[in-house]
């Protein structure tokens, strides 16, 4: 049995409502909530085992929710007599990782890559969730996945409009998705080591060269720390997609499979989406962006972070934009991955800007001058002018 | 390849086409497309294919025709369409009986019957896989029993104990064994049937010759105890549950003999099983031990007995990337994630083995939670700002698997804006205030003392005096004063810093281009270009800039690596 207890507390106005509830789910069920960015629902685990997003919550502590969707899920329930349930996915999802952990396995004692997945489909259809899933179990089996985040409009480890790959090694926070927290917050032992190339937009369509350019890239360093890490190479890869299904999102898909897959022979799987994930509207999803951009440089309710705000001069600092429409007459191809230099001047008021470590950006080469921006160093915001 | 894949597809397409005339139970048709079946034995696969696809496509009441299909195939040629249908026989064996009538669920269980105990004696179908549909067949059922008991507990339910009947008087024919006494009294008539299953499961697997039940099965009479005991101990609406529990119980111990086939059970255990059975209190009690019915707290991890326990995936047979069997429920599977790790961190849930390596792990996984809820309590003390992410290099490099040295990630000191603004002058190395600076950081910069007592005493190979060593409360670890460790060796910071600043100086004003050989290996040996001065004065202040008394002890390691790699 198991036994959740949700309190709400609703801030309307000055008012404080303060709603205490408990619940009881039967083996196999999810209990699925809403929460409004305004409202904090705290749930705690009163007995039995869940998990959420496939990490296991703990029997005892709170978990503080805001603004987010959730879906807890419970294998065991009341006694051992089973029942087949099809309203969740779950046994599907937890047959894939069995699936992957088997190919794990074999790929160890032949000491080959591990599994790479690959999950695509339209948005809204809980890919991230189903990557946070499978992540999380095979965390649980002890492996060490690396997780590659290809979606550029919810940023779920760093920062929207971004491509990042992270190794997962350590339990992912329930209540802050999946890894606000685990960016590393300095002196908080969060041990999640994200490599970001900024990307600058919320859809892989506006600039598919440079996405898929960059893609290209974060395959590449991901495919050389995993000849470099044992852990990492035989847990294998997952990658989360952007919910593209048109022409160009199939361009994409395509050009990821090309990237991240040497060998030949691909599984295509069609996982049943579960009956929980709810459709987000733009707003929510703005939400959710300004939510996380906030989270990056002030950290988390839990856990707060200052903003180091520093003066500079603006000729010590060289601000480059990427593929900038340019005057007829140009070829667009080319400038569409083209560092183009940009005056300092009000435009750049209250954006958002990467830092690189590169040494010198304005190398000719075109090809040099992308290694060198592309990787990020911290993103700060404008606050110079 | 190709060409045997377009056979492999024409005999799937007139297979088919055939398949569209049996749309009713007819002798002549289903002979014909055995004949069929056998002639084509090279494509049993696209025929299989055929098959199952038509089961699935046709309305329910053309299915059966099409099962006494695969039941005369399986009969008649057997061989490799036996394997191929095996693979998918439970899916579709349920998929048809899930929507058919009950009087043709009746023929299909008759069916199944016969393929338990073939028309020569021998089973055509494995028990492994008889034993799978049995299965779905009683959680069928127990779907409807426990929904029937929703509904006020009734007593008639939606079963078809004919089957279980049907089948145990075919079997019972076969054995000779007495017909079971069967008390059908008014309400107990279900509960008499369910009794039945036992008998028949129980004796299906005597047969198999892997567990003895003969003497409880026919000497004693299950029904009347079951009875006796549900009468006698529980109010009537919990009685059907303790029933399927009874169950339960019986086919755990069944699984169980199971999956130990090899190990027989010995006399102790048949005569417990016979106490179990004659003693009902003793029955309660064990159920209660198994935690099978209440009075136990459901911690599933802590359950002893669990029927299947699979605590490792190479256990289970493979799993195709399939979408049937990606599908398909396992028994027992979740306890790989449970189970398998009963070590639990009551902070956060995340489990561990438990073995040497989970208890360590487990060990150094609260201790992390110390440090971290502790810091959460002095952030207050000072304020934190995000730290810089790491270079594709570095990120490649990084290893942070082993929890003792997540203490911190952060690899570049951001209490002040020198990082930043060495950063910035990296491009433009200019004068000497910054070389000022750069001294003025690097006296302040610190390093883990080593616990290795070779390198305890060893003094700074520059200057041949030894280090000053103290404690830090922050890090809680001793810490040498004004060092640098590259390459494993300590370094005055102030030593390190002057030594490569010679080094370039040499270099400037020789222009050679062979490098000075040099005690320092963290130093840039071979200037490829004119870059090399700039690239050079990168490596001193990317370093030394950025190490300051507050960077905590992983980083420098991390940091003597990067500097070895930046250079």
């Amino acid at each position: 049995m198991i036994t959740l207890s949700k309190n709400q507390m609703k801030t309307t106005g000055s008012k404080v409502e303060d709603v205490s509830k408990e619940w009881i789910l039967e083996p196999e069920h999810e209990y699925r909530f809403e929460v409004d960015f305004s409202t904090i629902v705290k749930l705690k685990l009163i007995s039995g085992t869940a998990e959420i997003y496939g990490t296991e919550i703990g029997i005892g502590p709170e978990y503080e929710f805001s603004g987010r969707k959730i879906a807890l899920f419970t294998w065991h329930g009341t006694c051992s007599v089973e029942y087949v349930a099809n309203e969740t996915p779950m046994t599907s999802y937890l047959n894939m990782h069995l699936a992957l952990e088997q190919f794990r396995e074999e790929t160890k004692v032949r000491d080959e890559v591990g599994p790479k997945v690959l999950i695509v489909g339209p948005e809204d259809v809980g890919k991230t969730s189903l990557s946070k899933i499978l992540l999380s179990y095979a965390l649980r089996q002890g492996r060490q996945p690396i997780f590659v985040d290809l979606d550029v409009n919810e940023g779920s480890v760093t920062m929207p409009g971004t491509l990042t790959a992270t190794p997962i090694n350590q339990i992912i926070d329930v209540e802050e998705g999946f890894g606000s927290s685990t960016t590393t917050l300095p002196f908080l032992g969060s041990s999640m080591i994200p490599i970001t190339y900024y990307y600058g937009y919320s859809d892989p369509g506006e600039n598919v060269k440079l996405y898929k350019m960059l893609t290209a890239k974060l395959a590449n360093t991901v495919k050389l720390r995993i000849a470099n890490d044992k852990d990492a190479k035989t847990s294998g890869i997952v990658i989360d997609t952007s919910g593209l299904i048109d022409n160009i999102g199939y361009e994409i898909i395509q050009h990821c499979v090309d990237c991240f897959e040497e060998r030949p022979g691909i599984n295509v799987l069609k996982l049943a989406k579960s009956g929980g994930v709810v459709d987000r509207d733009k707003t929510f999803r703005r939400q959710t962006q300004m939510r996380k951009i906030r989270e990056y440089f002030y950290g988390l309710p839990k856990f707060e972070l200052s903003p180091c705000s520093t003066l500079i001069s603006l000729n010590e600092v060289f601000i480059y934009r990427v593929g900038v429409a340019l005057p007829i007459g140009i070829d667009r191809k080319v400038s569409e991955t083209q560092l183009v230099k940009v005056e300092p001047d009000d435009s750049i008021r209250h954006s958002i800007l990467a830092l690189t470590s590169a040494n010198s950006p304005d190398e000719q080469n075109d090809h040099i001058s992308t290694l060198s921006w592309s990787f990020t160093k911290a993103i700060f915001d404008n606050g110079f002018i | 390849m190709a060409s045997t894949d377009m056979d492999l597809e024409n005999v799937r397409q007139d297979y088919r086409a055939s398949l569209q005339e049996l749309t009713f139970n007819s002798k002549p048709i289903i002979n014909n497309l055995t004949i069929l079946a056998q002639e084509n034995i090279n494509a049993a696969r696209a025929i299989v294919q055929a098959i199952e696809d038509q089961i699935r496509t046709v309305s329910p009441t053309q299915k059966l025709p099409v099962l006494y299909l695969l039941d005369s195939i399986s009969k008649n040629v057997g061989g490799t369409y036996i394997q191929l249908f095996a693979r998918n026989l439970c899916h579709t064996f349920m998929e048809i009986y899930n929507v058919v009538d009950q009087p043709t669920k009746q023929k299909l269980e008759r069916v199944l019957a016969t393929w338990i105990i073939g028309p020569n004696g021998a089973p055509v179908y494995s028990a492994e896989v008889t034993g799978q549909i049995e299965r779905a067949l009683m959680k069928q059922q127990m779907r409807y029993q426990s929904r029937g008991s929703i509904d006020g507990g009734r007593s008639h339910i939606h079963i078809n104990p004919n089957f279980l009947s049907g089948a145990i008087g075919q079997i019972n024919q076969m054995n000779q064994i007495p017909p079971v006494q069967q008390n059908t009294t008014n309400q107990w008539v279900d509960n008499s049937r369910y009794s039945n299953g036992i008998t028949t499961y129980s004796d299906t697997h005597n047969r198999q010759g892997y567990y003895n039940t003969q003497q409880y099965s026919s000497k004693t009479p299950v029904p009347q105890l079951l009875q006796q005991q549900s009468q006698v101990f529980v109010p009537p609406s919990d009685q059907q549950r303790l029933l399927q529990e009874c169950r339960q119980l019986i086919l755990q111990r069944q699984q169980l003999a199971l999956q130990n086939p090899v190990v027989p059970l010995g006399n102790n255990n048949t005569s417990s099983h016979n106490n179990l059975l004659t003693d009902p209190n003793l029955l309660v009690k064990n159920l209660m031990e198994f935690g099978l019915i209440g009075g136990f707290t459901p911690t599933p991890p802590q359950l002893n007995g669990t029927p299947i326990k699979i605590l490792h995936v190479n256990d289970l047979p493979k799993i195709q990337f399939t979408s049937n069997e990606i599908q398909r429920k396992r028994e027992g599977a979740i306890s790989i994630l449970y189970d398998a790790f009963p070590l639990q961190c009551k902070q956060c849930g995340f489990r561990y083995a438990r073995d040497e390596g989970g208890k360590a792990k487990m060990d150094s996984h609260l201790d992390w939670h110390f440090r971290q809820n502790r810091r959460m309590k002095e952030r207050a003390k000072k304020t934190q700002s995000r730290c810089w992410f790491v270079g594709e290099e570095d990120w490649i490099h990084s290893r942070e698997a082993d929890t003792k040295n997540t203490q911190s990630p952060a690899f570049f000191d951001f209490d002040n804006t020198n990082s930043v603004k060495n950063m910035k002058n990296q491009k433009n190395p200019t004068g000497s205030s910054q070389t000022n600076k750069k001294d003025e950081v690097s006296s302040e910069s610190t390093v883990i003392a080593p616990s290795d007592p070779e390198k305890v005493d060893k003094p700074c190979p520059i200057c041949k005096e030894k280090f000053e060593s103290f404690w830090n409360d922050t890090d809680e670890e001793w810490l040498y004063r004004n060092a640098v460790k590259v390459e494993g060796i300590f370094y005055h910071a102030t030593c390190h810093a002057d030594a490569l600043k010679n080094q370039q100086h040499v270099k400037r004003s020789t222009q050679t281009k062979g490098s000075p050989k040099s005690p320092l290996k963290g130093s840039p040996k071979s200037p490829k270009s004119k870059n090399a001065q700039i690239k050079s004065s990168t490596t001193e202040n990317g370093v030394l800039g950025k190490r300051k008394a507050e960077t905590p002890p992983n980083d420098r390691i991390e940091m003597s690596k990067r500097q070895a790699l930046v250079s």
